[in-house]
């Protein structure tokens, strides 16, 4: 033999007592490695276990085998369950599931792989328990009649698995209790009643806080981590969610009624776990197999407004074609929306007559599969899907393909832009909130109208056209058009051919200057007073976060209708590069979005119908913006698309400074001695040229449609007529 | 040949055949062009016209708008009084006889009554086609789908 084959035979031995007791301890013994998301869910004799993902209500079997106790033949059912997220001073991983076997009145611990084990407990009270929860390493159980109890899961405690008598009065009806995960609370429903108490741990009493609403028996009861309860019910599997968070809590009369929140597996004999310190959605478990919709959030849109969603499952039901990509625009918990996608799930449903007062109506909506499809709108405007009749569709059978919906728009409606709700699914009576196990939700926005009113969109409902502006006026710049750049879109809606309302909507793109400036809309020719300020909306989206309303944008101080979007666009961004989105290697998402709707108490004349109106920069108050002024210009420095009028606010002393050659009387603006702009606006979502790069390296077919003035290369702005190494991105 | 030459000759070819597929995967490829150049710029991008004019040696025409919307005058005669709701599309895939629309790239919707409607239609300078549909309230007429060609002036009539 060899000095390390000798080595090897010596240890041998060993090696085989490392592996015989490493092995099977290791797999009997294993904690859970992480606090999941999942709730868990026991039910029956012999006892199965569930994941449940109280997002959607999905749920899967688990384990179905937990073995057998010593000397029994069957596992039995184990009840009064708890997780235990305890990890101890020198790192060491605790967590298990705690509980009782109901069968053979042993307390009982699970594992990983929910394999339970028997506890050594002295001082065991008499009787059955089927109320427990776990919270600081200890153990707490509950028998009504008999009273609260903890045991100490220390094993280096004097008093380990020795059962304390908190108190011997226990008259609350509880299934299941539970611990809040951060304000030491216990708190369980009274099936009888429906009442929500709390528990002193210290001294066991009782305190009723209010009625949920609901009865019936709440065998499983889960925190999350924002303080939300959640309480499944035997009879049926439904689950609802009861509001702890602190600050339903703190409010001087807090709302604890019980709201259906998805639905769950039924049956006799639950009980649950879960690790309460989990947020109710995990990103590393997956976040993105649930679809949440993405209307404004009065809506109930948010999970934390308990909105509708689902899971997204492989052949499921979706909206689209059978042969298209699946769901389209998966919606994320906090009804955010991708600031840069247009069009998400607008190619799927076909508002073919629009949605006009008293009037049967028709909605295309494509189908991958024959499922049920329930729709919401909201007809009288005010924000919600709850009132009465705006259910328009309840467990109606699509097929897969086109279908073709009748939809009455109430004659009592009100006009104005609104939204549409659908989600399609396997499940009926699903609500417009809460989880649905298959399927998905899409938001739509429309437009109610009267008969005889026109909506006219540039360049279309969802697609951009492109504002790009130079800040150096009245100096020449640099012309790589990329100093302020903004995508552009605008809804006319006209009655008898008058102006009724304008839309505008944008995304700041880019920022290729250091100067601050700020961006703002006019509509020539109307008065600020003639908005109607009750029904006026100005929303902004900021990094993909749901829309926010913001205050009134209307300019104060003009008498013209201005709306200031922003007073600095530099404020908008975040972006480690010296510019924002102009050079290579600094590719920022695009991070803001608004949305700008101006309807008028009264019709204006046809002659304020425009197509862009007048979108312009100006700089922002108290900044430096250029050495050719001997003080801050702020609003009083304006640029405008060519030949666009300047607003009453503008300085117009420096007309004909520098290289501008403005001339009020001949209506020019903005243009300089060669007739060349320091604004433009291109027909599409444009590709903009990189910090310093000439239009024309970026573009050559523009210097043909220059020099025919329009009559030729009229698409030069089309990306197989641009060098793309020029232009950003 | 030997066993020696034939390894020799499939390996030159094998090695052949990687040069190649090498040579056609470089290259931005989005416009479909598989040329190389020697770009100063160190990519592969193609330029598709070198201009060494730039925008300040340019003079525009004095009326030169740098806009890049256009407007057609748009009329409906039609032989109803149903009525109806029309719509205009800019992104549409013909699909045999019928038609996949885009419903987000509408730019004009809106009712007409007695058949018809004159409207200005406000579209992207590069746009050459559109696509009309009208749909009755009454759904027994049959839906109107036209292809219009946008020109100043587009007209759409029908027999019923």
């Amino acid at each position: 033999m060899t000095a390390f084959e000798e080595l090897l035979a010596a240890n041998y031995l060993k090696f085989l007592l490392f592996l015989s007791l490493s092995i099977p301890f290791y797999s009997y013994a294993s904690p859970f490695e992480t606090c999941p998301s999942k709730a868990f869910l026991l039910q029956g004799n012999p006892v199965k276990v569930y994941g449940v993902n109280l997002v959607s209500g999905t749920n899967d079997v688990l384990q179905d085998d937990v073995g057998t106790l010593p000397g029994q033949s069957k596992a039995g059912n184990v009840n009064g369950v708890g997780f235990d997220d305890y990890i101890d001073e020198d790192g060491v991983n605790h967590r298990y599931i705690y509980g009782f076997n109901t069968t053979v009145r042993k307390f009982v611990r699970l594992n990983a792989s929910f394999q339970q084990t028997e506890l050594a407990v002295t001082n065991q009270p008499e009787g059955n328990f089927f109320v427990g929860d776990v919270y600081q390493h200890h153990y707490y159980f509950y028998r009504k009649g008999s009273g609260l109890y903890k045991i100490n899961l220390d094993e280096n405690a004097d008093n380990y698995l020795d059962v304390q008598t908190i108190t011997s009065t226990a008259s609350i009806n509880l299934t299941d209790f539970a611990f809040h995960p951060d304000n030491d609370q216990l708190y369980g429903v009274d099936n009888n009643s429906g009442v929500l108490y709390s528990f002193n741990i210290e001294t066991g009493s009782a305190t009723g806080l209010g009625n949920t609403g609901e009865l019936g028996t709440f065998g499983a009861g889960y925190f999350d981590v924002n303080g939300y309860y959640y309480v499944s019910r035997n009879q049926d599997g439904q689950i609802y969610r009861i509001n702890l968070s602190a600050a339903n809590i703190a409010k001087a009369s807090p709302d604890y009624s019980a709201v259906k929140f998805a639905d769950g597996p039924n049956s006799s004999q639950n009980d649950g776990a879960r690790c309460a310190n989990a947020p109710l959605i995990d990103e590393s478990e997956g976040a993105s197999t649930i679809d949440f919709a993405n209307a404004p959030d009065s809506y109930n849109t948010t999970l934390n407004a308990n909105g509708p969603r689902h899971e997204l499952i492989d052949d499921g039901p979706f909206i689209g074609a059978p042969a298209s990509d699946g769901v389209s625009a998966v919606g994320k918990p906090n009804g955010e929306v991708d600031a840069n996608l247009t069009g998400d799930g607008d190619e799927n449903i076909g508002q073919v007559t629009g949605f006009v007062i008293g009037l049967d109506n028709i909605i295309l909506i494509e189908a991958s599969q024959s499922a049920f499809l329930h729709a919401w709108a909201d007809w009288n405007l005010d924000g919600d899907f709850a009132d009465s009749g705006e259910q328009v569709l309840t467990n109606y059978t699509v097929e897969a393909g086109t279908n073709r919906i009748v939809v009455r728009v109430p004659i009592d409606a009100s006009a104005g832009s609104s939204w549409l709700r659908l989600r399609i699914g396997s499940q009926q009576d699903l609500e417009y909130f809460g989880g649905a196990t298959d399927g998905e939700v899409e938001d739509h926005s429309i437009e109610i109208s009267d008969l005889g009113v026109e909506y006219s969109y540039y360049p279309s409902k969802t697609g951009w056209v492109t504002l790009a502006y130079e800040d150096l006026w009245p100096i020449e710049g640099d012309y790589d058009m990329n100093d302020v750049v903004f995508h552009y879109r605008t809804t006319t809606v006209t009655r008898d051919e008058q102006l009724q309302r304008v839309d505008v909507q944008g995304q700041l793109v880019a920022i290729g200057a250091s100067y601050h400036n700020g961006f703002a809309v006019r509509i020539p020719g109307i008065q600020s007073s003639a908005v109607d300020v009750d029904k006026m909306r100005f929303r902004t989206i900021k990094n993909n976060a749901a829309s926010v309303d913001q205050v009134s944008p209307i300019e104060v101080e003009s008498s013209e209708l201005i709306a200031i979007i922003s007073s600095d666009v530099w404020q908008l961004v975040e972006t480690d590069c010296t510019y924002y989105r102009t050079d290579n290697g600094c590719n920022d998402d695009i991070q803001f979005e608004f949305e700008l709707s101006l309807p008028f108490s009264s019709l204006q004349p046809a002659s304020a119908i425009a197509t862009l109106y007048d979108p312009f920069i100006f700089a922002t108050p108290n900044r430096y913006h250029g050495s050719y002024f001997s003080s801050h210009p702020g609003r009083e420095w304006e640029m405008h698309l060519p030949d666009v009028a300047n607003t009453e606010l503008a300085d117009t002393s420096l007309f004909s400074g520098g290289d501008d050659t403005s001339d009020v009387t001949a209506a020019r603006y903005y243009k300089n001695s060669d007739n060349l702009p320091w604004a433009m606006e291109i027909g599409t979502e444009w590709k903009h040229p990189k910090t310093g790069v000439d239009l024309l390296k970026a573009y050559p077919d523009f210097k043909q449609h220059i020099l025919s003035n329009k009559s030729e290369n009229n698409d030069w702005y089309l990306q197989k007529n641009r060098n793309e190494n020029k232009v950003f991105e | 040949m030997t066993l020696l030459e034939n390894i020799r000759m499939i390996a030159t070819i094998v090695v052949f055949i990687l040069f190649l597929i090498g040579c056609k995967s470089s290259g931005s490829g989005d416009s479909g062009q598989d040329v190389i150049t020697n770009n100063p710029n160190g990519n592969n991008d193609p330029e598709l016209t070198e201009v060494s004019a730039s925008m300040t040696d340019l003079i525009a025409p004095k009326d030169m708008k740098f806009i890049s919307h256009t407007q057609s005058n748009l009329r409906i005669a039609l032989a109803t009084e149903h009525a109806a709701f029309i719509s205009v599309y800019s992104r549409y895939e013909k699909n045999g006889s019928s038609y996949k629309i885009d419903y987000g790239s509408r730019m004009l919707g809106g009712s007409l009554q007695g058949g018809t409607k004159n409207t200005q239609l406000t579209y992207p300078q590069h746009l050459t086609t559109a696509l009309v549909q009208i749909w009755f309230y009454d759904d027994t007429v049959p839906v109107i789908t036209q292809e219009v060609a946008l020109a100043d002036d587009i007209l759409i009539t029908s027999q019923r």
